[in-house]
């Protein structure tokens, strides 16, 4: 019998350097290296079997993401998978936990994200507060085929916080996330040199958590 | 502050997994509790550097011992290069971030010779002085290995030590020296002194080279104790002999993202053109116990889908085809694909094709080298057109499409009429397709013939000849191209101009220090990619530097001239070279070293295929 199971993962440090392509071929290595009990697919091309609920792109760090995979063994316990995960996880990859899919991957729909921003220039830092409180905050977004869409990011926002501190400015916001849509929040950041102003230097974006329809955990 | 600064530029620049480290398997160790640091430093990219077996081994074993942190470190790439200067960046190892100043050795791998230039520009964006009598004390120690220190002379005014045939156990030994030198204060010329009385250890700074007014060497002269010549090591026992039992493991995707293990090192075939055929002797084999077991725990600890059999050539593995069942037994199951490369096409049976079908099917690659039997005499390549053409037969037969040959040009003796053989062969591959009853209905075949441009080697049979001049290559690459009468041969070949500057280095001397500096100057690195490679700069740095190029590849060498590495000792005779060298110019073959011994020197350290029955 195959079973589900999801595992849940921090992403942090140095791995923020490793793409999302990249990371699909170490996840692999990863379990294969656990010796994790991973279904293959049957077909011409056999490969392990496993999804992303949320691809990230390069440069983002991530508190909690997931990825489901599908198990051979019935007496391969989750408890197993997770020790065996924990022992072999390259720096930066701290597995969370190991369970059963409770939520379907097309139930995610938000993602929060905190993203902190440095500047000595605390007019530039107060610049780009007021453009995540305005009501048009005009960014390109790049599709595939090169197809470039205009997006108000205003309207897209579920939720914003902001607080300055010092040089240091702290962004809280939630965006959409999920098959149907998904913002990446260096939008904003395109969206504020677009309108010509300079970079605040980015000491970190982070995914914090995923989230459903009505803001549940997604697990 | 230097690691949070290249955090924040790494985003700017491309594949900052180039940079980045922290991959499974790196080895991170407290600094404070390691007493000596070896930067090992691979004078190209990381997608090449990291492809690289030699280096996989080194950095685990080091690492091995507690005393011993040894980092990677590669050459960035142009983008980030810039980045770095603007930034004042220094050149950084991987593991700590660290700055290379901070290390006690630094040691390049020498894999060709285009990397000459990149393993300036790495010391000076370490600002690292370049040449070894700037740097006084014995911190930044630096030295070289790997195959093109066989004739490692254009770079003896940088290089401190250069290392001497296989590296596992005279690293070590020097490591040791080092540590001990070091900490009893002792100075730097009296640790090379005591240095180069360790085999296997050349230290270019105690020979000085004398020349007539030809320009030829007219002595080198060992002084202070250093031996008049300097002879390689090599392992004895393969089967005891360090492995790594996991590599690290990239990010990214490198050129070869597999596995990789060593079955045997040499080559019983002795063609003449090849330097690894030579400088690698004697053969000696890992016993199929020991290759199965080492491959079950690389692949078992990388996770890697993919396994390759490595040697000069893997089919001339004596326990090949049990090896394969061995291994087959457990890949299988685990989901891995054994890749077997270097293949002969006069070894290549139907049961060993089964095998490899068995796994990921890949391409089928061969090397007949040569076009007309004549000149594979000449080259000893002992291959006949028979055995190509049967083992293309069976390579459709077993069902694939396409093959691809490699062949040289400028090979010594080469007519034109060689050079069409070389196109005529691909022709009768295509007809013999179609002229298979069984030919798979409705497919095309493809023949890729890829030619590179021949460049004569030190310690090989061909060390004294001439190598073919610019326009002679550019003409005999044009009758190749006009030669092809199928759109059924694909036919790709090589920038001639690198080939040119490669065989100036190639067996160069000491006068090219300065060429090699004046280039760094002008900005030359990546010399060995074709959209970097700047041919008009190298000529004017021969031209400022006072040197000419055409005098070290365009002349014929009498066998009495003492040669820039006539003091080097690879096992092989310069008698043995030069008997190789009159059999080719009669095209008259050597027997294989199974078959029967040459006499070419390597028999004295009584190991391997020497001592094999035969």
């Amino acid at each position: 019998m195959l079973r589900s199971v999801r595992v849940f993962y921090a992403k942090r440090g140095r791995m923020k350097y490793v793409s999302h392509l990249d990371m699909n071929r170490y996840m692999i290595r990863l379990f294969k290296s656990a010796k994790i009990p991973a279904w293959y697919t049957e077909g011409f091309n056999q490969h392990l079997y496993m999804t992303f609920a949320l691809p990230m792109s390069l440069g983002l760090t991530t508190d909690y993401d997931v990825i489901d995979l599908k198990i051979t063994d019935d007496d391969f316990t989750n408890e197993q998978i997770l020790k065996c995960l924990k022992e072999k996880a390259a720096e930066g990859i701290d597995i969370l936990n190991v369970a059963e899919p409770w939520c379907k991957v097309p139930e995610l729909k938000y993602a929060s994200y905190t993203l902190t921003l440095r500047d000595a220039d605390a007019d530039l830092l107060k610049s780009f507060e007021k453009l995540l409180h305005s009501n048009a905050i005009l960014a390109e977004k790049k599709g595939k085929k090169n197809k470039v869409t205009l997006l108000n990011l205003a309207e897209k926002i579920r939720s914003v916080d902001t607080e300055i501190t010092g040089d240091t400015l702290t962004v809280r916001v939630v965006l959409p996330a999920g098959n149907q849509e998904t913002v990446n929040p260096q939008l904003f950041l395109q969206s504020f040199e677009g309108a010509g102003n300079r970079r605040p230097e980015v000491v970190l974006i982070n995914r914090d958590m995923l989230y459903t329809e009505n803001m549940q955990k997604f697990e | 502050m230097t690691e949070e600064k290249i955090e924040q530029l790494l985003l700017t620049c491309q594949k900052p997994g180039r940079y980045a480290g922290n991959e499974q398997g790196s080895v991170i160790k407290d600094k404070s509790k390691v007493d000596v640091r070896f930067a090992f430093c691979f004078p190209d990219t990381y997608e090449v550097g990291m492809s690289h077996l030699g280096m996989k081994i080194l950095y685990s074993q080091f690492n091995s011992r507690e005393d011993i942190w040894c980092e990677r470190v590669f050459a960035p790439w142009v983008d980030f290069e810039e980045v770095m200067r603007e930034n004042n960046i220094p050149l950084f190892a991987l593991e700590s971030h660290d700055p290379l100043t901070e290390f006690d050795i630094i040691g390049f791998t020498l894999q060709y010779e285009l990397c000459y230039t990149n393993v300036l520009n790495m010391l000076d964006l370490s600002g690292i002085p370049l040449r070894s009598g700037e740097r006084k004390g014995l911190k930044n120690l630096v030295v070289a290995g790997g195959p093109c220190a066989c004739n490692p002379e254009p770079l003896a005014d940088f290089v401190d030590i250069f290392f001497l045939g296989e590296g596992e156990e005279v690293d070590l030994e020097l490591i040791d020296l080092y540590r001990e030198c070091r900490d009893n204060g002792t100075s730097k010329e009296e640790f090379l002194k005591r240095a180069a009385k360790i085999e296997g250890v050349y230290v270019p700074s105690l020979y000085n080279v004398e020349y007539n007014d030809d320009n030829i060497i007219k002595a080198i002269l060992p002084k202070n104790g250093a031996p008049s010549t300097v002879k390689k090591r090599i392992i004895k026992d393969l089967d005891n002999c360090f492995y790594p039992e996991t590599f690290v493991t990239p990010f990214i995707e490198i050129i070869h993202d597999r596995a990789v293990q060593e079955v045997f090192r040499g080559c019983i075939r002795g063609c003449r053109f090849c330097q690894a055929g030579f400088i690698y002797r004697p053969v000696r084999e890992k016993s199929a116990k020991t290759v199965n077991r080492q491959a079950k725990c690389l692949c078992e600890n990388t996770g890697y889908e993919e396994i390759s059999l490595s040697s000069l050539s893997t089919s001339d593995y004596t326990e090949l085809e049990s090896l394969l069942s061995e291994m087959l037994q457990w890949s299988d199951r685990q989901k891995v694909s054994i890749s077997l490369p270097s293949l002969r096409v006069d070894n290549f049976s139907p049961e060993l094709l089964e095998k490899i079908k068995k796994v990921k099917k890949s391409g089928l690659t061969f090397a007949p080298e040569a076009g007309t039997q004549r000149l594979r005499d000449v080259i000893n390549k002992n291959v006949t057109e028979e055995e190509i053409m049967r083992t293309c037969l069976t390579a459709f037969k077993g069902g694939y499409t396409s093959v691809k040959l490699y062949f040289m040009l400028g090979l010594p003796t080469e007519t034109d009429e060689d050079l069409i053989g070389i196109t005529a062969l691909g022709q009768k591959i295509v007809n013999m397709f179609y002229d298979m009853p069984e030919k798979p209905k409705g497919k095309s075949v493809n023949v890729s013939i890829s030619v590179s441009t021949f460049v004569p080697k030190p310690f090989t049979p061909f060390q004294y000849e001439p190598q073919d001049d610019l326009a002679e290559v550019e003409r005999k690459q044009k009758l190749l191209v006009e030669s092809v009468t199928t759109k059924k041969i694909s036919l790709s070949w090589h920038d001639s101009k690198t080939s040119i500057l490669e065989g100036v280095f190639a067996r160069g001397d000491r006068r090219l220090g300065q060429v090699i500096y004046e280039a760094h100057k002008l900005g030359c690195k990546f010399d060995g990619w074709g959209e970097m490679f700047d041919y008009e700069k190298w000529l004017k740095a021969f031209e400022i530097a006072g040197v000419n190029p055409e005098f070290y590849n365009h002349r014929q060498r009498d066998f009495a001239e003492i040669l820039p590495w006539s003091h080097l000792d690879y096992l092989v005779s310069e008698k043995f070279l030069q008997e190789e060298n009159r059999l080719a110019h009669a095209a008259a073959t050597t027997e294989n070293c199974r078959e029967k011994c040459s006499n070419c020197g390597a028999a004295c350290m009584k190991v391997g295929v020497c001592v094999e029955k035969r």
